[in-house]
Formats: C-alpha cells, sequence, structure tokens
C-alpha cells in the first residue's frame, strides 16, 4: 500500500518498506493443523505411517543425522555429488564400508549410463544417419551397439561388413559381442576380454579410468581424415568393476545393491527377483531420491517385474507407489501428469511438515532433502510410464525431474540417463551438456563422447541454418 | 511604446517558423551523422536500396526533407524504424500528445497556485531556503523512487492500463512541478516581480486612492507573467522527457528520447516537431496576450511615470 | 492533497485486484524489435514469432521427434531435389483467411527474393530453389540439391501471401512487424512498451492461455520483486545471483531452458595499439575470469556443476567443435602481461601503461541487458584493467543500438565490446569472424580480418564431410585463442522463473514456446 506521510518522507518510506511482504516461509502441506506424521490428513500423498519411516524424517532426529553430518564422506556425497571425494572419505584409517559400497553402486549405475549414451549416439550417428564418408569400422561399433541395447539389428550382414574394417582388434570385438548375444549369459566375461579399457579386479576406494582413448582411428572415405572411434563396451568394465567392488566391501547389502541398480540395468542383465522384505541399511538411502526400503523394491518390480501393475501391489508400503497411484491408469495405458506432479508437491510438502514437527522446527536441510523425495516421485512415474509405453507422459515427466534435478537432487546416474534418452532421440546438445558435465568427475564417461560429437556434427551440419543471435 | 507590436510579431513568426525549422535542422544533423540511415532499419541486410528509395534516403536532404514536409503538412509521418518497427508514426504520437500536455499542465498546477500566493505575498520569505533546497533536487532521483514504487505495485502492468498511467501521471506531475527549481523559481520570480512592481509610484498612489493593487499591478506585469509562464513550461517541456522516459510514459518526451538512443529518425523528426509545434502554441500564447495587453494599455488612461516619456 | 493521495490508493487497490489473474504476463531482457520472422535479429525476436507462427517442421521438446503442425504428409520428389507437402487442412490465419500451399510457396519466394534484404532468408538461398503449388492442399518445394533430412532444412515460419498482396519482396518497416498476422496459437500486436497476445483456437492449435503479455524487465531484482508478488508471472532469463531465491520459493520454479551461450570482450584489432596482437594477448592474461565470474555472477572457485564454465574459443566446452586442447585463461598472470605489453614497445610509468607517450585508456561498452545475468560485469572488468594499469571509460549500450551498430560493425569508436552469443543446434561462427564483406561477416563486430581465419571458415563451408568440418573448426578455435579478436570468457547456462500457477510450461530448446498449447495458467 502506499503510505499515506509527507512527501518525501512518504516516497522514501514507499521506496524502502511499503512493498508488500514477501512469502518466504513454506506452507505447510495439507492443513495447517496437520496433526503429525503418524496421523492421515484428508489430502496427504504419502500414508502417514511411511511418512514418519521416510528417510528425510528420520533423519530430521539430530541424534540419527550427527554421524552423517559429521562425516566428509556424506558430505561430499550430498552436496557436491562428488565421488572421488567421497569415496576417498569413506576409505582412509577408518573406512566406512556401506559408505563405499553406496558409491560403487550409485558409480555401477552411472557408466551403465554412459554406455547407453554411447550406445545409442553410435546407432543414431551411423545407424539412422550413416553417410559415406563412414569408415567401414562403424559397423564393428553398430553391431556392438545393438547388442547391448538389446535392440533387432536391421541389418543381417552387420558383421560382414564389419569384418571389412581392417582396424586392429575390432573385428574380434564385434564377433565377440555377436556370439554373446542371446546367450543369457552375464556377465559377458568373453566379450569383455575383448573389449578396450577393462579395468582390473575390483577394489574398494579405486575408480579406474577408461584406459587409452580413442580406442581406434580409422579414416573417412572421402577425404581420408583420422575419425576417432571407441565402443561403449568399454563401459561396462567399469560398470562392473565398482559394482563388483560394492558387493565386495558390503557383502551383507547383496540385495538391497542389486535393488538399487535395477532400474539402470541393461536390457541383457538378468534382474533380481522383487523382494517384499527388502532390508536396506539407512545409508543406502541416505541422500538418494528413494524415501522408504519399499521403493526401492517397487521400482524392481516397475522396471524389471510386473510394470505398471507393481502400483497396485506396492500402493501401500511404497512412498511412490501410494502417492502416484492416483494417477496412473493401468488399464487406459496412461499416466496423469499434471496429477503426478501435483501429487508430488503434495508429498514434498507432507515430508517437509513431518519434518518441522519432528525436528522443533524448520531446518535449512528439510528443503533439499524433501526436494530428493519429490524427484524421486516424479522419477517412479516416469518408469511406469515407460513400462506402459506412454511415451508422452514419460518424456513431459522427464523434464519435469531434469529441472527439479539441481543441487542435492541431481544424481549423476539419472542425469546420464537422460543423456541416454536424449542421444536416441538424436537431441545432441543436451545429451553432450549432460556428459560434460560429468566428464572430469566420473573418470572414463568420456567413451561416450565420440559417437555423441559424431551425432552433433552431424546434426548441426543438416539443420536449417541458423546464425549466431544475441 | 510606438513599437509595442514588435516583440509580439517576433514571437509569432518563430512559432509559426519552428515546426518548419526544427526539422530541417533535425535533417541536417542526420545527414552530418556518419554511417547510413538505411543500415539503421535494416543492420546487415544486403539489397537495401528499395528501402532507401522508399524512404527518399537516397537523393540527399533536401529531397528528404521536402518529402517529409509534404507528407506532416498531410498528417503522414511514415512508420517507426526501431522504436516500434513499422507501427504508422501518427499512431503512437497521437496519444502521446495529450499525455505530455496532461503531464505539463497538471505539473503547471502547483506552479500557477505557488506564483499566486507569492505574487499576494501570502508565501512568506523565511521560506525560500526551503524552497530553494528542494529546488536543488534533480527530477531523476525521485522519478527513480517512484518508478521503483510503481514497478514493485504494479509490475509489468504498469506498462499499460489507466490505473497506472494515472498514478505515473499524477507523481509525474509533481515531480516535475516541485524539482529542478521549477517550484522555488516560480515563487521568487513572480514574487519579485511583483514587489519590483508594487514599488511603482502608481501603485501607491493607487493604493491611497483606496484602489487594488493587484488590478493595477497585474495588468502591468501580464506580459512579464506569461514571459515567466512560457520559460516554466518550457522548462517543464524539457524536465518532461527525463520524467517521461524514467516512468515509463508514453508521451513525446519519451518518444523523442528513444527515438534518439534508437536512432528512428523518423520518429525523432516528428517527436521533435511536436516539442516544435506546442513551444509555438505556447510562444503565439505569450504573442497574444502581450498585443492583447499592449491594447488595453493603449486604450488605458496614459498616467506617465516621472522621467518616463 | 488528501484527495489525491485517497485517488491514487483507491488506484492502486484497483490495480491489484485487476493485475493478478488476469492476462499470463512475462519478463524479457528487451523487448522484441520484429514480429517478422525474417528480420529476427535477437533471441528475444525468435520467442516472440514462436508463438505467433508455425514453423513448417519443428521439433518436439519432449522426445525431439521432427514434427509439423502444418503438413499431413510429405514424399520426396526429383529423386531427392525436391519435397512434395500436403498441408493439414482447416488451419487459418490469425484474419480468418485459410492457410493455403500458395502461402508456403509465397515464403520460399519470398526469402529467395533479392528485395528481401534479410539475413535469415540469406541462410536459405543456398539450399532452396523454389516452389510450386500444385493445388490449393499441396506445394512441393525444390532444392539446390539433393539434401539429407530434407525436413530439417524447412524449419523456418510461413508467411501469408494476402498480408503483402503477394509481394515477395518484404522489407522490414512494413506494419506487419509489428502486428503480424500468423498460424500460430497467438495473435500478436507489438505496442510501445510491450508485446500482447491474444489467442486464436485453430485447427491446429488450442490454447490454454487467453492472453499474454511481453514486458520489458529492466533492474533484475525489481524483476525478482514482481516475481514473487505476482505483478508478473515468469521471467526468461533469470540472473545467476537470484536462482536460489527463486529455487527456495514454493511458489516459483525454476526451469531449465537450453541455449548455448556464451560471453566474450570483443577487441578492436583495427585501432592502435589493440592491432598488436601482443597487446591483445596481454589483455587476456590480465583479465582474472575467476574473480570476474565469482564477482559478477556468483561461482565460486572449484564450485561443483556450476552453470558457468571457463571457454577459449568460440564454442561451449561440450561442443564437439571445441578445442579441448586449447586451455582457458582462468587466473590472471600480470607478469605474462607485462612482459608482452613491454614487447609490444609499452612502458610503466608511475603505475599506468603508456603507449608513444600517452597513457592508454580504453572505451569500453556492453550490450545492456546482459547487466541482468552478470550485474557490474562491466565495471569489474574496468576495475580489473584499472588495476593492470590501463584506465578505461564505460558504457552501456541498449539492445537495439547493440543490433543495429555494434553487429554491424559501425562502433568503431570502441575499442572493447563485451556480448553474448547464442546458437541452437547449428553452431556455425563464419558470420562472427569473416572478413566482412557482402554476404559474410555479417556480424563481423569489430570488422576484424585475417587470412588464416578465412581460409579456415572456407574450409568449414566447403567441408565435405564431418571431420573436415570438425577438423576447420578445432583449428580456426585454436588461431582465435591465439590472434585473440575476442577474448573469451565463458559459457552461461540459461534458467527461466516461473510461478507454480502456470502448469504444463514445457520448455523447447532455443525457440521456447513451441509447445505452447499445454501451458495453462491457473492464477
Amino acid at each position: 500500500m502506499i503510505c499515506p506521510n509527507r512527501w518525501w518522507a512518504g516516497l522514501l518510506l514507499l521506496a524502502i518498506g511499503c512493498s508488500p511482504p514477501t512469502v518466504t516461509s513454506p506452507d505447510p502441506a495439507g492443513s495447517s493443523a496437520d496433526p503429525g506424521p503418524d496421523s492421515v490428513a484428508a489430502d496427504a500423498a504419502i500414508p502417514g505411517g511411511l511418512v514418519g519411516s521416510a528417510w528425510p524424517v528420520r533423519m530430521s532426529d539430530d541424534a540419527l543425522r550427527g554421524p552423517f553430518e559429521s562425516h566428509s564422506g556424506w558430505a561430499a556425497l550430498l552436496m557436491q555429488r562428488d565421488y572421488p571425494a567421497a569415496l576417498g572419505a569413506f576409505g582412509g584409517d577408518a573406512p566406512l564400508a556401506v559408505g563405499q559400497a553406496r558409491i560403487h553402486t550409485e558409480l555401477a549405475a552411472a557408466y551403465r549410463q554412459a554406455l547407453r549414451v554411447g550406445a545409442n549416439a553410435t546407432v543414431q550417428v551411423y545407424g539412422e544417419n550413416r553417410r559415406d564418408e563412414d569408415p567401414a569400422a562403424v559397423d564393428c561399433l553398430l553391431l556392438v551397439s545393438y547388442v547391448l541395447l538389446g535392440v533387432d539389428d536391421p541389418s543381417a550382414d552387420r558383421l560382414q561388413a564389419c569384418q571389412r574394417s581392417e582396424l586392429e582388434g575390432l573385428g574380434p570385438h564385434a564377433a565377440a559381442w555377436d556370439a554373446w548375444r542371446g546367450s543369457g549369459a552375464w556377465p559377458p566375461s568373453d566379450a569383455l576380454a575383448v573389449t578396450a579399457g577393462q579395468p582390473g579386479p575390483p577394489t574398494a576406494g579405486a575408480m579406474p579410468d577408461a584406459g587409452p582413448l580413442p580406442h581406434w582411428r580409422a579414416v573417412d572415405l572421402v577425404e581420408g581424415l583420422e575419425v576417432q572411434l571407441a565402443s561403449p563396451a568399454g563401459l561396462l568394465g567399469l560398470a562392473l568393476f565398482h559394482e563388483q567392488a560394492a558387493r565386495a566391501v558390503y557383502p551383507q547389502g547383496e540385495a538391497a545393491i542389486s535393488a538399487m541398480l535395477a532400474p539402470w540395468l541393461l536390457p541383457g542383465e538378468p534382474a533380481p527377483a522383487v523382494s517384499d522384505e527388502l532390508e536396506v541399511p539407512l545409508e543406502f538411502l541416505f541422500g538418494s531420491a528413494m524415501l522408504v526400503p519399499a521403493d526401492l523394491s517397487f521400482m524392481v518390480d516397475v522396471t524389471r517385474g510386473s510394470g505398471a501393475a507393481a502400483v497396485d501391489t506396492w500402493k501401500d508400503r511404497s512412498a511412490f507407489a501410494s502417492t502416484i497411484a492416483p494417477c496412473v491408469d493401468v488399464a487406459g495405458g496412461a499416466v496423469d501428469v499434471p496429477c503426478v506432479i501435483e501429487n508430488a508437491g503434495r508429498a514434498f510438502d507432507q515430508l517437509r511438515t513431518a519434518m518441522e514437527i519432528r525436528s522443533g522446527g524448520e531446518q535449512g536441510y528439510h528443503r533439499p532433502f524433501a526436494e530428493l523425495g519429490r524427484v524421486g516421485t516424479i522419477r517412479a512415474a516416469e518408469a511406469v510410464a515407460e513400462a506402459m509405453g506412454d511415451e508422452q507422459a514419460m518424456g513431459l515427466l522427464r523434464l519435469n525431474a531434469l529441472d527439479l534435478s539441481i543441487g542435492t537432487s541431481a544424481e549423476p546416474h539419472y542425469l546420464l540417463s537422460i543423456a541416454a534418452w536424449d542421444a536416441g532421440n538424436r537431441n545432441s546438445s543436451r545429451a553432450s551438456d549432460a556428459l560434460h558435465a560429468q566428464v572430469g568427475h566420473i573418470p572414463g564417461v568420456e567413451v561416450a563422447r565420440f559417437p555423441l560429437d559424431a551425432l552433433h556434427v552431424r546434426l548441426s551440419r543438416e539443420s536449417a541454418p541458423g546464425v549466431p543471435m544475441h | 511604446m510606438r513599437r509595442w507590436w514588435a516583440q509580439p510579431l517576433v514571437r509569432a513568426v518563430v512559432a509559426l517558423a519552428l515546426p518548419f525549422a526544427v526539422p530541417a535542422i533535425i535533417t541536417l544533423l542526420i545527414w552530418a551523422l556518419p554511417g547510413s540511415p538505411v543500415s539503421i532499419i535494416c543492420p546487415g541486410c544486403d539489397g537495401a536500396e528499395g528501402l532507401a528509395q522508399r524512404w527518399n534516403l537516397d537523393q540527399g536532404m533536401v529531397h528528404f526533407y521536402t518529402n517529409w514536409m509534404g507528407g506532416a503538412l498531410h498528417g503522414e509521418f511514415g512508420n517507426s524504424w526501431r522504436v516500434v518497427q513499422g507501427v504508422p508514426i501518427a499512431e503512437l504520437l497521437g496519444p502521446a500528445i495529450p499525455v505530455t500536455v496532461t503531464l505539463i499542465l497538471l505539473a503547471m498546477v502547483p506552479l500557477f497556485l505557488a506564483s499566486a500566493l507569492a505574487g499576494l505575498g501570502w508565501i512568506p520569505r523565511q521560506l525560500d531556503p526551503l524552497f530553494q533546497a528542494i529546488g536543488l533536487v534533480p527530477a531523476m532521483v525521485p522519478a527513480l523512487v517512484v518508478y521503483a514504487v510503481i514497478a514493485l505495485r504494479f509490475g509489468a502492468n504498469m506498462a499499460d492500463g489507466p490505473e497506472s498511467l494515472t498514478a505515473k501521471l499524477l507523481w509525474g506531475a509533481i515531480i516535475l512541478g516541485i524539482t529542478d527549481g521549477a517550484l522555488s523559481g516560480a515563487i521568487v520570480g513572480t514574487r519579485s516581480l511583483f514587489d519590483n512592481e508594487r514599488k511603482q509610484q502608481y501603485v501607491v498612489v493607487a493604493q491611497l486612492r483606496g484602489e487594488g493593487v493587484l488590478s493595477n499591478t497585474l495588468p502591468n506585469v501580464a506580459g512579464a507573467l506569461v514571459g515567466q509562464m512560457r520559460g516554466r513550461m518550457l522548462h517543464l517541456l524539457s524536465g518532461a522527457v527525463i520524467v517521461e522516459a524514467v516512468l515509463r510514459i508514453d508521451g513525446l518526451g519519451d518518444y523523442l528520447w528513444r527515438a534518439t538512443l534508437m536512432q528512428d529518425f523518423g520518429l525523432v523528426l516528428a517527436a521533435a516537431t511536436g516539442f516544435a509545434l506546442v513551444s509555438g502554441a505556447i510562444l503565439m500564447l505569450q504573442a497574444l496576450i502581450e498585443v492583447a495587453v499592449a491594447w488595453h494599455q493603449r486604450r488605458a488612461p496614459v498616467i506617465p511615470a516621472p522621467g518616463v516619456v | 492533497m488528501g484527495r489525491s493521495r485517497h485517488l491514487l490508493v483507491a488506484a492502486g487497490i484497483s490495480a491489484a485486484v485487476l493485475s493478478t489473474g488476469a492476462a499470463l504476463t512475462y519478463y524479457e531482457g528487451a523487448l522484441p524489435t520484429t514480429l517478422n520472422p525474417l528480420y529476427a535479429a535477437k533471441m528475444v525476436d525468435y520467442r516472440a514469432q514462436e508463438l505467433v507462427f508455425d514453423r513448417l517442421w519443428y521439433h518436439s521438446p519432449i522426445n525431439n521427434e521432427l514434427e509439423s503442425r502444418l503438413v499431413q504428409s510429405w514424399e520426396l520428389t526429383e529423386g531427392g531435389k525436391g519435397i512434395k507437402l500436403e498441408l493439414a487442412s482447416g488451419i487459418k490465419w490469425h484474419d480468418g483467411k485459410p492457410f493455403t500451399a500458395d502461402d508456403v510457396c509465397f515464403t520460399v519466394k519470398a526469402m529467395l527474393d533479392s528485395g528481401t534484404p534479410s539475413p535469415i532468408a540469406e541462410g536459405y538461398r543456398d539450399i532452396l530453389a523454389g516452389c510450386t503449388p500444385e493445388s490449393r492442399s499441396t506445394a512441393i518445394v525444390h532444392f539446390t540439391r539433393i539434401v539429407h533430412n530434407p525436413r530439417e532444412r524447412l524449419g523456418f515460419s510461413v508467411l501469408p501471401e494476402h498480408a503483402f498482396d503477394g509481394n515477395t519482396a518484404i522489407s522490414p518497416d512494413l506494419e506487419f512487424s509489428a502486428r503480424p498476422t500468423g498460424t500460430g496459437p497467438m495473435k500478436g500486436s507489438r505496442g510501445t512498451r510491450g508485446v500482447t497476445f491474444q489467442s486464436f483456437a485453430n485447427g491446429h492449435h488450442s490454447p490454454q492461455v487467453g492472453q499474454m503479455q511481453l514486458q520489458e524487465s529492466g533492474d533484475p531484482l525489481l524483476a525478482i520483486k514482481a516475481l514473487i508478488n505476482n505483478s508478473v508471472q515468469g521471467i526468461i532469463e533469470v540472473a545467476p545471483n537470484f536462482r536460489a531465491d527463486v529455487s527456495a520459493s514454493d511458489e516459483l520454479a525454476l526451469k531449465s531452458y537450453d541455449l548455448r551461450s556464451w560471453w566474450f570482450v570483443a577487441i578492436n584489432s583495427k585501432k592502435a595499439p589493440l592491432d598488436d596482437r601482443r597487446v591483445r594477448q596481454a589483455l587476456n592474461f590480465m583479465l582474472d575470469r575467476t574473480e570476474l565470474r565469482e564477482k559478477s555472477i556468483g561461482v565460486k572457485p572449484g564450485e561443483r556443476n556450476s552453470p558457468c564454465e571457463f571457454i577459449s574459443g568460440p564454442f561451449v566446452p561440450s561442443s564437439p567443435y571445441y578445442n579441448r586442447s586449447v586451455p582457458a585463461v582462468e587466473r590472471s598472470d600480470q607478469g605474462q602481461a607485462e612482459a608482452l605489453l613491454k614487447e609490444a614497445g609499452m612502458e610503466k610509468v608511475g603505475g599506468r601503461w603508456q603507449f608513444k607517450g600517452q597513457p592508454v585508456s580504453f572505451r569500453m561498452g556492453m550490450e545492456k541487458s546482459l547487466d541482468n545475468e552478470a550485474p557490474d560485469i562491466l565495471s569489474y572488468i574496468s576495475n580489473q584493467f584499472e588495476a593492470a594499469g590501463i584506465g578505461s571509460q564505460v558504457y552501456k549500450i541498449p539492445p537495439d543500438n547493440w543490433t543495429t551498430e555494434a553487429i554491424t560493425g559501425h562502433l568503431t569508436d570502441y575499442d572493447l565490446l563485451v556480448g553474448k552469443w547464442s546458437f541452437g543446434q547449428v553452431e556455425d561462427v563464419n558470420e562472427l569472424f569473416y572478413t566482412r564483406s557482402r554476404g559474410k561477416g555479417t556480424r563481423n563486430i569489430f570488422n576484424y580480418s585475417e587470412q588464416e581465419v578465412d581460409r579456415l571458415l572456407a574450409q568449414y563451408d566447403v567441408a565435405k564431410t564431418d571431420t573436415a568440418a570438425r577438423d576447420a573448426y578445432h583449428k580456426l578455435h585454436r588461431k582465435l585463442a591465439e590472434d585473440l579478436p575476442y577474448l573469451f570468457l565463458w559459457k552461461l547456462d540459461t534458467k527461466s522463473a516461473w510461478r507454480t500457477e502456470v502448469k504444463g510450461n514445457t520448455i523447447a530448446p532455443y525457440y521456447y514456446f513451441t509447445q505452447f498449447d499445454s501451458w495453462r495458467y491457473e492464477g
């Protein structure tokens, strides 16, 4: 309101103090009379009993949160998603095995996504957009990519075409992966044995890179200029290294590790069984986008089990399933995106309210912790939409989750999965940006850069003309 | 006294000439600037010769000026090149003139009031330092403060809508009428005018005759008062450019400002000519008032002052 | 006075009542110069035009699929040198007239007409040969040669033939530039202070927002306050300093806007002493980019996942054209700078550098709207030069003057200009560095000219293979990092802020409003 006062004093007051107040405090979910985490408000997204067991709410207990807060490994993981620093902090003189296992598991997921980036980019640039200039060697990489992606190769003579390449080691590499296709064997040890850049035996706390790059140097068939090539399979060894390191350093977490990895597995990998009673240490949930152990089981069921039907199965046990259940039409095969966004928002508010009550007031960490829950919910709905084949909803949910994936919510394996999706959709700009953000932080992901760069150059030269704009 | 008509005549001639002289000067300036005006319409364009021809920019400044004046006399000023590219200038300036006139007239209200009160001797001299101190504040400063308040209040709607325009005009008028020495000048100037006149013997004689001071002095100072008021209005006109630009009021001053910055020469010409017309109108008004006063004086009985023939 | 005060209060209250829940209003850094797609000069032009027009083909912001709202089906003809388009039916222009094949062909012909002095059309003249309307709903577009992915080349906005009376020589100063007629979801009208958009339901669009307004934002703090107060509902480009505030608000949402942008300081290499490469290299070492970034953008050294990454050449670091073997200069090196300046014949007297006996002082300018994204950066750069012994005067240049004068190479009285370039999928930088001549170097700010650079740019132009193109640009990057027509600063991610009442607001890369039909405003 304009303050009624003397002219100059009035003008000054107007400038300084008379603008409407800014709302800074969060608006608690549901109603202002929300009595607590264990009771159910009429419009609650997550059942009351589940809210209390969600890790953000549990972590509002100072005594429980204290050891995590004081450990630099958790700070590096949560605040910066800095894997080398976190691994280093979890090692040392008093190693924290469960912390190391957590990091290695996330890395195992991240490398798999980077592999998908490279494989999708290879298929797009040398499969869908093949040009006369492309050397024969690309047929080998195409073959390997199709195998890794579990996609039928449109060409029956791919291996034959590959054999025309004179690059050393490339032919056997492709042949080995061709032989592995459909065998069901896991891990594909024979194929990995002829894949460049394989790390040594898995060691907790280590972060090997992909070895010398590029894997091969060919020449284009028009001008004879050097073309640098890398096989995306080179990243599988790194993924398995970290997976095995996680299992070795924390054997009691076997089931939890498998469940955590399940949504990120490659198509040819065997999936774990869906467990009703999954035991997940708090250290595996803390700072992740999973709220309760049942969320991991739910995600395993969606991505590797019954698909969208998992929503109904888990809606009483999984925070994700309960939140998104009203928005999923299993019979119709559709996910209501605005409903998911709305409900995820309500879950976010619910978590914050519960945290406030438990900690006796609002704290700085409440928001980022609750945000992870919101992002996880949307990602869960995205997985359901993908399982149902609702591409439109999946895409929209992905974009929404991507917008929210900043700061502590920016999990590298998720961002790389978006990059893989983008590469498959020929959105090379965003895929490049996402991959680039991880180069230098996750050693070896630059393997995927070779086909992705090639894709981007090809697409940019075949687009409508563009001029620099200011 | 014999040449009482000289000054009003000069004023009238200048008033009529201004709307022709100002665009001529601006045309000279356009041609004096480096670069081609066509590149302003279409930066980096090849093949802009057709544009140059359409805008009469291809045959020198006299050709341009005569064509522009010809169109202006018919109310055609062409299209804006940069400020609102493609929109007829007449459409932009049509609503802008009453806005600026309203702003000036509103700003004159405190000035008229203050002048009247000062002339009547109702504003004590002791307050002069206060008014002068206020007058030291440049219009830009309170204008920026008011802009911030209005921007916070109206947000993006501050650009359009009668409510925000009313607020901007009122505040703009207050700022114009008070700052930059406008109010203090009106008070001090009017008071000194009347004070000097009151010292004349005829006033003393009139007072002894029981006549009013104002009724005797006013006709004699009318010309000078009008001159002062004209000066104030011109001062306000120039201040209006700043106030309109800062408060984002779509008046003549703001268009002139923006068009100059963006080298939208068509709009500069039209807006400047608009200002010249307003100035000319004020000048003409002063000339007519001077004629009326002189005629009234010539009809009144002459009481020569001592030493005056 | 009491009465006018009451009047003001009443005016304020009624404005508050009227101003919320009406039009969806958003802030841009500057107003669009034109709504005519042929003459887009700034990103804000493209974004506004995306609401008013339909491009023949566009990429879905959801899955990047190439889609068209105007074309129902297509097939290649003439052995691949033509494409036959079967247009969708039921589409109207904003004035109610039907959209037909004549409009598509008119647009193609307008772009090919030499009387249309459009830099955007210039880019299409190499690819398009003409267009033939076969029927009311069928058009055949002819190419100059066989092209891969021909639909990718047809990303231009379609113009109405009847709005120009069939005259294909379209100039930028027509009323169409302010009051265009399109087939997009919104009908636009450029005013003096903003642009108003009115929804237009059509056969192929069903916008859910009735009215939109685009306004110029001015001060970024005021803009954020206006957003928080719901006086405005969106800001297209939020300064990095304010992003944390937006993220922390329950009523606001930070959204990604995919735009490949990088910042630079252009150097006038035609003016002494900057015509000496050693002097330019010295300036490069004088700048402490880390400090600049921290002060103007708020990114601390060593911060992970920062939106701002240093560059050493004219591409973003994630681009395949970026030569990663050319390191960026992140910290100043005054010793190296001094050595170079002495080698160039300058001497330091009383802490000030002198050239031929005169103190060196630079006239520096910056596009004004950049101050919203990196507040006071111009002053910080100036301060760094002052600390190193070089004086400067700083000026902020309005966006339109930047378009008309800086980009066209007319600001030759400046020594340094701070600016930003944005790109989409295509990162063609030829127009920035080619020697300016007819049709080339149209965005060469200081008319930089270097033979080797021209040769590399020509190599890119004629490259037959992707590798050759990429090699040419890698070499260009290295050459420009040595020759320094620009001091390359950084790439900066772009984020928008929208109130949460705005739902379904999917933001398309580069063009922004491509998916506007899904936007809803529940305010």
